[in-house]
């Protein structure tokens, strides 16, 4: 029923960044969220909000999708608004039972707010634009170095794959689940606290021992197909940094040298 | 081949042998079925097959390669594919494409063998269209179509299925068949351990495994018309055998080894 | 004694506006065994759910001995209690420590206890065909069959008046197949109302007095096992036509001018005709 929305809210399209190495995305995206909390108010956050979203547009995505994330946080919002428009002192807007309202804490509530959604902006272009396969594919090669040292790499990608595979499977046999148990007159959400902990066994119970059954035949069915660890596996999706990737990588390193040198020295 | 020479299994807690002196044999292309009934050792019987279980005493030999050989292992896992009973706990990935993958790439295969070889197994299965698919939304047939595209991926010689149709609706089943039977024209030896006795008088040779001895084996027509016995195992032959048998025991004469509706039509015709 | 009426029915999915169901109008009495049939996707399994209001209908109405059971203010969980609903391998569903604890659940839950539940949980396990020697083994040391037997007993422990079945003999071997048929039967003829669904048109034929074909969520056929079983048009849902109906049709086999859709009168009739 939810897969659609869950898995990682992946949205299918070919635009150009749908085109890029997932690893010169996940290494972008995470300079560009450092930038959007640490440069400051003036131009340097107008040529923030240019290039954000220069990069949503490029992405083709529905605004609406956007907007819907959005909409979804906006509790934050407003809380920070309020919060920091209240804590911080300066010119007052309206004063309220010993409690104050001040312009600066506004500007500073609104200028955060604003930060935020540059941040949900950023990551949803990255999400919608960026396959759950490919994305653990990109971490698998990420960690690939890690390994050396230790790092379970491979077997940490395997199991955020297997994950992904079972997630929607397993919300559905909760479902299902709920259903057999209001058939039998099974309820949710009555009774006190303790009731209400004692209604889970019915789902939690078979939901976890139908994991572990599903883990072992699944490790079998693994070994089957001679699955032995990450030793000597190929990987049939390949993944090579083109030209753009390396434009995409060589930009934003560049904005994190320029912006930490502006912070040492500025 | 196949081959089974004298196997004997128990489990390492119990004293009574799950199987006991199975010989059998399973040639390239051949199309074997088990029928048994409850507890009778079948699916032990498929993990001897491939591997994963080692039998006690006599051998289990893949194309001369004994199971109990320990450098050999992982060649006869990819000799003898294996396909389980529940389609969803089979697949790995999240989707088709990635799923048919999972076993070439264990294997090390370069990446452009792979995608030649996922091609290869989606069409043989007649699942191309899915390959981008979640297999969460697929069938239960489909489901096990795509488990034996990822099976088939890795060029095994035997394919075993265990009781891999028993989830599945009417259509499901029959896809699979239609499946298996192509699987036995590339050359496959298929081993179907059933309890569909429509499905076991497709095959080329039924055997009949009874509290793990092999009671009766050889072709669908001289196993089913083998009555007696199978009542006496609690087992049903396929409905238009049956039915002749009744006829015959009312006087009528027919002939031996009528399987099909058809057969019996043209039989009484 | 139930009745969907000009039901239909879509999920609320993204990007799925299908219809389910479409103008259903069904009608079940007290007493029936009622096979609902049909190609996979047809919207059985979102029928069944209807009858126990675990699925509303986006139009139409479900009644219950006349009332609209999703009118305000009726008892939907008093309703759960007379019509019972036993999920497709069911034996996923089990969650007690003993048998005892699974099948007390749905007693239980409507305030019966003491040795009252005792009293209705043996009761059940008899009718589902278990031994007493059942009650404090855990369930999850059974045989699937028994496991299945299980479930049927948690369900059939609420005493309902109807039980909804989604594929009850799916992925039992023979033997047990034969077995909870008969259970089944059994507890129809005590009375209860059964509707299962089913893809085995062979345990139809012995089990049923009514089979309704459901495809592309409409029904297309409703009538008594006999008439709708050897219907030409089967093979077009994806139903197989059992064997030994095939076999009368092919030889024109008649009882009593009936069409026949059993093994023992095809071979009678057979007999009879070469004698």
């Amino acid at each position: 029923m939810f897969d659609n929305l869950l898995i990682g809210s992946y949205i299918p399209g070919n635009s150009v960044l749908y085109k890029l190495d997932p690893r010169s995305k996940l290494w972008a995206s995470g300079v560009l969220i450092i930038l959007t909390f640490s440069v400051r108010p003036g131009l340097g956050l107008w040529l923030l909000i240019l290039g954000i979203t220069g990069t949503a547009g490029l992405a083709r995505v529905r605004v609406r999708y956007y907007l819907s994330s959005i909409k979804a946080l906006w509790p934050i919002f407003a809380f920070t608004l309020v919060a920091n428009g209240l804590s911080l002192p300066g010119q007052p807007i309206f004063i309220l039972a010993g409690v104050t309202l001040s312009w600066d804490g506004v500007i500073t509530g609104v200028l955060l707010s604003l930060r935020l959604v540059l941040a949900v902006v950023l990551t949803s272009v990255f999400t919608f634009t960026t396959s759950p396969i490919s994305l653990t594919d990109g971490l698998e090669r990420l960690f690939k170095p890690l390994t050396k040292f230790g790092f379970p790499g491979h077997e940490v990608a395997l199991m955020m794959t297997i994950a992904l595979r079972f997630i929607p499977t397993i919300m559905e046999e909760g479902d299902r689940l709920v259903k057999a148990m209001q058939a039998r007159g099974g309820d949710l959400g009555r009774g006190g606290v303790i009731k209400r902990a004692k209604n889970f066994i019915p789902l939690l119970i078979p939901l976890f021992i139908s994991a572990f059954r599903r883990a072992d035949e699944l490790a079998m069915a693994m070994e089957v197909r001679c699955y032995r660890g990450g030793q000597g596996r190929t990987r049939f999706r390949e993944m090579s940094f083109q030209t753009g990737d390396f434009v995409v990588v060589g930009i934003s390193s560049l904005l994190l040298l320029v912006v930490l040198g502006l912070h040492t020295f500025g | 081949m196949i081959k089974l020479e004298k196997v004997t299994y128990c489990y390492p807690d119990r004293e009574e042998p799950v199987l006991d002196q199975v010989d059998m044999e399973v040639k390239p292309g051949e199309m074997v079925a088990v029928i048994g009934p409850n507890g009778s050792g079948k699916s032990t019987l498929a993990k001897l097959l491939n591997g994963l279980l080692l039998p006690v005493s006599g051998s289990v030999t893949v194309d001369g390669l004994d199971t109990t050989g320990t450098d050999a292992v992982w060649e006869i896992r990819r000799r003898v594919g294996l396909i389980l009973q529940n389609p969803d706990n089979q697949l790995v990935a999240p989707t088709v494409e990635e799923d048919v993958a999972f076993g070439p790439e264990n294997l090390g295969v370069e990446p452009g063998e792979i995608r030649r070889r996922i091609k290869a197994a989606l069409d043989l299965v007649g699942m191309s269209e899915y390959a981008n698919h979640s297999p969460n939304r697929l069938s239960g047939g489909q489901k096990q179509r795509v488990a034996i595209a990822g099976v088939f991926a890795m060029q095994p010689s035997y394919l075993v299925l265990d009781e891999a149709t028993s989830m599945l609706d009417p259509r499901g089943r029959t896809e699979l068949m239609q499946t298996v039977q192509s699987l036995t024209v590339h050359g496959v030896g298929c081993v179907m351990i059933t309890h569909h006795m429509n499905e076991a008088a497709l095959a080329d040779k039924v055997v009949v495994l009874v509290r793990g001895r092999v009671e009766l084996m050889g072709s669908p027509q001289q196993v089913f018309g083998n009555s007696s016995v199978l009542r006496r195992h609690g087992l049903q032959a396929p409905t238009a055998a049956r039915i002749a048998d009744s006829l015959r025991r009312g006087g009528m004469p027919l002939p031996q080894g009528i399987l099909c509706v058809e057969e019996l039509v043209k039989a009484l015709c | 004694m139930l009745r969907l009426k000009d039901v239909c029915f879509s999920y609320d999915r993204p990007g799925s506006s299908k219809a389910v169901l479409k103008d259903i109008d069904l009608r079940v009495e007290a007493g029936e065994f009622l096979a609902v049939i049909g190609p996979t996707g047809s919207g059985k399994s979102t029928l069944l759910l209807h009858f126990n209001g675990l699925l509303k209908p986006n139009v139409g109405q479900v009644l219950y001995q006349g009332q609209d059971i999703h009118r305000k203010g009726f008892d939907l969980r008093g309703l759960r209690r007379e019509v019972g609903l036993l999920f497709q391998f069911p034996e996923g569903n089990l969650f007690g420590q003993t048998v005892y604890e699974d099948v007390s659940y749905g007693p239980a839950n409507y305030g019966i206890s003491g040795k009252a539940l005792d009293r209705v949980v043996e009761a059940a396990l008899q009718l589902a065909g278990l031994e007493a020697g059942f009650l404090l083994r855990s369930p999850f040391t059974l045989s699937g069959g028994e496991k299945r037997k299980v479930a049927l007993a948690g369900v059939l422990a609420l005493e309902p008046k109807v039980l909804l079945l989604d594929e009850p003999t799916a992925g039992l071997d023979p033997a047990a197949r034969e077995n909870f048929l008969n259970l089944l039967k059994g507890l129809n003829s005590q009375g209860i109302t059964v509707i299962a669904i089913t893809h085995d048109l062979e345990e139809v034929s012995r089990v049923a007095g009514r089979v309704v074909i459901l495809a592309e969520g409409q029904v297309l056929a409703d009538g008594p096992v006999r008439e709708v079983l050897t219907r030409e048009d089967l093979e077009k849902w994806e139903l197989e036509t059992p064997e030994v109906i095939r076999l009368g049709k092919a030889l024109n086999l008649n009882v009593e001018g009936l069409p026949v859709i059993f093994e023992e009168e095809a071979v009678k009739t057979i007999l009879a005709g070469r004698g």
